[in-house]
């Protein structure tokens, strides 16, 4: 009778130790998914602003007269020697539409398009959700006006391409770029 | 039995949950190191782009300053800094390291040329306050000149202009008869005129301090003074009162903040101004000569000469001043970072 109570006994907390276990190992999944979905964010986010900036910068360059083209909240066109060969390019930064991204659950997920005369590239989905163009002048007013523009503020928003707990995590970059040839 | 297995559950469970934190953890720093690489990077381009300044700025001081420069710090960085191309297509190329990032900046300048105002006659007095005592053979010549004294092409101007109308009938009941008749140029003689010009001479002698070549404490200066060659002009700025005498010469521009005294065989070839907050003491002896312009500018002015001394107007000294100095101005033409 004692040795089939130490059983029961040692069933019952081999269970339960069992099911915490179980629950620690669902709840540490959950934590380090919830880990890798904020650090893969972070760096989605950094290598968007990255890109935006290396490019933003150089509006201009090896080039007289007004170098944008296009300024709007969703786009922007201009003109560059972005790759320093002495050869004038023309680059363009747009946001495509979600319905373009298939490959991950989050619904809002865009490409960056960047073309560079003519020559479209959209790299890997990196959570982008939204971007928008603000442009200002030497006095940092708000302008739509081409040619005054002297600075380039740039807002991202960033989401996790995976839900984490059914929500889309998400970070927010904001920029403000002075191109030194405008 | 059972003691033992609690203990090897126990840490197994530990171990588990270790693991966890640690890759918890290092998600974390990585995390972290996402953000400390994107100040890097920016570290790295604001060392590049200071670099740039930084070397503008010394090319605003060397007006000769190319090559390469080398292992520079800056902000817990280095930098290397290559100039090469003519004074009007310049680049600088700045490549910056900043804990394993490298960046590269580049701009292209070009230096503005040196700026000689509209000049109106061979000697122009700009006072409230003018005082005249011209004596000997004084000779002031609106006539355009060569640099050696023949005929030159332009157009004659004015021997002195001065602020206003009765300025310059002042300057003509001054003057004795004999130098009233040395008193040639435009106009007919004396050659005396007003300034129509709105030349704020004063800003002018400062962009050309700012842009000076060679600078000067108050002294005398006799023979072996050389204040620029006909090969090499340049930007003298004397910070006080001078005197020059003997053989001393010069080309280019002179700027003086403060009285002039010329003696002997003093000769100078371009463009000289002399100015002050109140008085300006302008006293010629000797045979030396201008060739160019001279500007006089103070609350009142004094100008005083006796001997042979000559006030020519020369637009061949003025463009070979104009054509050959440097200022020290850029016009970025160009960034890419």
């Amino acid at each position: 009778m004692a040795n089939l109570l130490d059983i029961i006994a040692a069933f019952l907390i081999g269970g339960i130790l069992f099911l915490m276990i179980m629950n620690l190992n669902v709840y540490s999944s959950e934590a380090k998914f919830a880990s890798d979905s904020e650090l893969l964010l972070q760096r989605d986010a950094q290598t968007l602003a990255e890109i935006l900036s290396h490019d933003l910068r150089k509006i201009g360059y090896g080039h007289t007269g007004t170098s944008i083209l296009v300024a709007d909240s969703q786009r922007i066109k201009f003109v560059a020697d972005i790759d320093t060969n002495s050869v004038l390019d023309t680059v363009t930064l747009f946001l495509g539409s979600p319905d373009e991204v298939t490959g991950t659950p989050n619904p809002r997920d865009r490409y960056l398009y960047r073309i560079v005369n003519g020559v479209q590239s959209s790299g890997p989905v990196l959570g982008l959700v939204r971007l928008r163009f603000v442009y200002r002048d030497i006095l940092s007013a708000v302008t739509t006006n081409i040619p005054d523009i002297k600075y380039v503020e740039t807002e991202i928003w960033v989401e996790t391409p995976h839900p984490v707990n059914d929500t889309y995590p998400f970070t927010y970059w904001e920029m403000k770029i002075r191109p030194r040839n405008l | 039995m059972m003691g033992k297995g609690i203990l090897i559950i126990v840490l197994g469970v530990s171990t588990i949950i270790m693991g966890i934190v640690l890759d918890i953890s290092n998600n974390t720093i990585q995390g972290t190191e996402a953000s400390v690489s994107f100040f890097e990077r920016t570290q790295a381009r604001l060392i590049a782009n200071s670099a740039v300044e930084i070397y503008l700025e010394k090319m605003r001081r060397d007006k000769t300053l190319n090559g390469h420069f080398k292992n520079n710090t800056l902000l817990g960085g280095s930098y290397d800094i290559h100039i090469f191309g003519p004074d009007t297509a310049l680049t600088i190329r700045s490549t910056s390291r900043f804990r394993g990032f490298t960046h590269v900046s580049l701009a292209k300048a070009k230096r503005s040329p040196i700026e000689i105002p509209g000049i109106s006659s061979s000697i122009l007095v700009s006072s409230e306050d003018l005082a005249l005592n011209l004596n000997g053979n004084l000779d002031i010549n609106g006539n355009d000149h060569n640099m050696d004294g023949t005929p030159g092409p332009e157009p004659a101007i004015p021997g002195i202009a001065v602020n206003d109308a009765t300025d310059s009938a002042f300057v003509v009941n001054e003057l004795k008869p004999k130098i009233s008749k040395s008193i040639l140029g435009s106009g007919g003689t004396p050659s005396v005129s007003t300034s129509g010009s709105s030349v704020d001479w004063r800003a002018v002698a400062e962009n050309y301090i700012f842009a000076a070549d060679a600078t000067y404490p108050t002294g005398n200066y006799s023979t072996g003074t050389i204040l620029g060659t006909a090969a090499n002009p340049q930007i003298t700025y004397v910070t006080g009162n001078v005197s020059f005498a003997g053989n001393a010469s010069g080309y280019g521009v002179l700027v003086i903040n403060g009285n002039l005294s010329m003696s002997g065989n003093f000769t100078f070839r371009g463009l000289i101004i002399a100015y002050g907050e109140s008085t300006i003491d302008c006293k010629v002896t000797g045979n030396g000569g201008i060739f160019g312009a001279t500007i006089l500018v103070g609350e009142s002015v004094d100008l005083q000469a006796t001997g042979n001394a000559s006030f020519y107007y020369s637009s061949q000294a003025l463009n070979l001043a104009k054509n050959n100095l440097k200022s020290s101005r850029f016009e970025i033409t160009d960034w890419w970072e």
